[in-house]
């Protein structure tokens, strides 16, 4: 059975949706504070290989990874509010892109079984 | 048909196979080139042509301003005929002369340099000046491959060593030499009829007005939106050359926005990120276009954002950020 990556077009696909993804998160206010005077092209690489992962394309994903990236972010007050804003746009962004719904939910699910590792739980 | 490949490598000649690499050949050679992933991810291999043809191949996934330069990956070139190659980090070293000092605004001016050893370059690149004393200073080229001179534009810094000895129109026939140039600011003609933005802050103008004039001396079709901002109205220099080359060239759009002023029909008041933001939120056709923001390193990085947040592909934004003062020597 082929991946979600696969199925919505792979490596090209990925760097339109990580456009896309990026351009929600910048523009919302809750959550756009984490992301001021980080180096915007290093970001994006870091969000496309985050959405290469919850849709299963080829990745070297460690939830000690993501745990650590996250960590300073958590002592200035990151929480569950901010983690769900950024799977809203997760999901946001696949269904713009025309990805059928219930792809979109097993996208979702595998950004929520990172939730304990970002939040530093 | 089959041609035998043959290699040079900083002027060595480098045994090389048929079907063999240039990185394979190098190393076999005794010359370490950096290289880490061998299938063209990494980049680390980054090398530059010289002269040759150079196999498609040896360029995929690199960016038109890398293309343009002859930058290749040495661990994907399999050279198909005579290929001459160069590292990346190899920055000649050029003789010129002062030829012109000219003020354009109370704080700006412009520097002409005639040059004693032949240059190319791309508009928009920099070039590092060093002073016969080795004080180094990076300016962008303002200036096309087709004029007599090459043109850069200077900020009088208060108490500046490089900016205070330049601006003093006595230095008319001082010798000094440039190393470079580099840099990925320039203008690529691989999409005629996309939109372009540029926005330059101070002398940021500097490159724009060498990547304006490149653009459509070769023929680029699609609507040009120039933004310059500066802190005062005095500081917009070049106003009427820029004026008459909007006037000579309908797709052309210039806009001036000054931080603090009034009583200019033709300036907006206010920041100019606000202003670059909206303008490209208006645009027709903004996902596909390519913009050059050219200012200080925090101006640049809030211009990246605005241009982003507007609707701009993040790939597709070309930065210059520059200091005043010193900076490392010319680097690609």
């Amino acid at each position: 059975m082929s991946t979600i990556y696969e199925q919505i077009g792979g490596e090209p696909a990925m760097s339109a949706a990580v456009e896309l993804f990026y351009r929600k998160v910048l523009s919302d206010e809750v959550i756009a504070r984490f992301f001021e005077g980080v180096d915007m092209e290093r970001q994006m690489g870091k969000q496309k290989a985050f959405l290469t992962m919850v849709t299963g394309g080829p990745n070297n994903y460690t939830g000690r990874n993501m745990r650590d990236a996250h960590a300073h972010l958590v002592k200035t007050g990151l929480s569950d509010v901010h983690f769900d804003h950024v799977v809203k746009h997760l999901g946001d962004t696949l269904l713009e892109l025309g990805v059928p719904a219930e792809l979109v939910a097993q996208v979702g699910a595998a950004a929520e079984s990172m939730r304990a590792d970002v939040l530093d739980r | 048909m089959s041609t035998t490949p043959r290699l040079r490598y900083e002027g060595r000649e480098i045994p090389i196979e048929e079907g063999e690499t240039a990185l394979s050949a190098c190393a076999r050679a005794g010359i370490v080139i950096p290289s880490s992933c061998l299938s063209g991810a990494c980049q680390s291999c980054l090398v530059r042509a010289r002269s040759g043809e150079i196999p498609a191949a040896a360029q995929v996934g690199l960016g038109p301003a890398k293309k343009a330069l002859g930058c290749l990956l040495a661990c994907l070139c399999r050279p198909t005929g005579a290929l001459e190659l160069e590292a990346l980090d190899a920055s000649s070293e050029y003789k010129a002369t002062i030829a012109a000092v000219e003020r354009l605004a109370p704080t700006i001016v412009r520097v002409r340099l005639r040059m004693d050893d032949e240059m190319s370059y791309r508009p928009g690149q920099f070039v590092t000046l060093l002073r016969a004393d080795g004080l180094a200073r990076a300016y962008s080229i303002a200036s096309l491959p087709s004029e007599a001179t090459i043109e850069l534009h200077v900020r009088e810094v208060r108490g500046g060593q490089m900016s205070g000895w330049l601006a003093d129109p006595a230095r008319v026939g001082e010798a000094v030499r440039l190393r470079g140039p580099a840099g990925e600011c320039f203008f690529t003609s691989e999409a005629l009829s996309r939109p372009l933005v540029m926005v330059g802050v101070g002398t940021g103008l500097a490159p724009l007005w060498g990547i304006v004039r490149d653009a459509l001396a070769q023929g680029h079709a699609g609507p040009i939106t120039l933004l310059h901002g500066a802190r005062v109205i005095e500081d917009l220099y070049l106003r009427g050359p820029l004026t008459a080359l909007a006037r000579a060239h309908p797709g052309l759009d210039l806009r001036l926005c000054a931080l603090h002023g009034e009583g200019d029909a033709e300036v907006t008041i206010g920041e100019i990120d606000a202003l670059a933001k909206s303008t490209v939120a208006a645009m027709p056709g903004r996902a596909s276009a390519r913009a050059f923001v050219c200012g200080d390193p925090a101006m640049v990085a809030r211009l990246k954002k605005g241009l982003f947040l507007a609707g701009l592909s993040l790939r597709e934004i070309v930065g210059d950020a520059f200091v005043e003062g010193p900076r490392p020597a010319a680097a690609l």
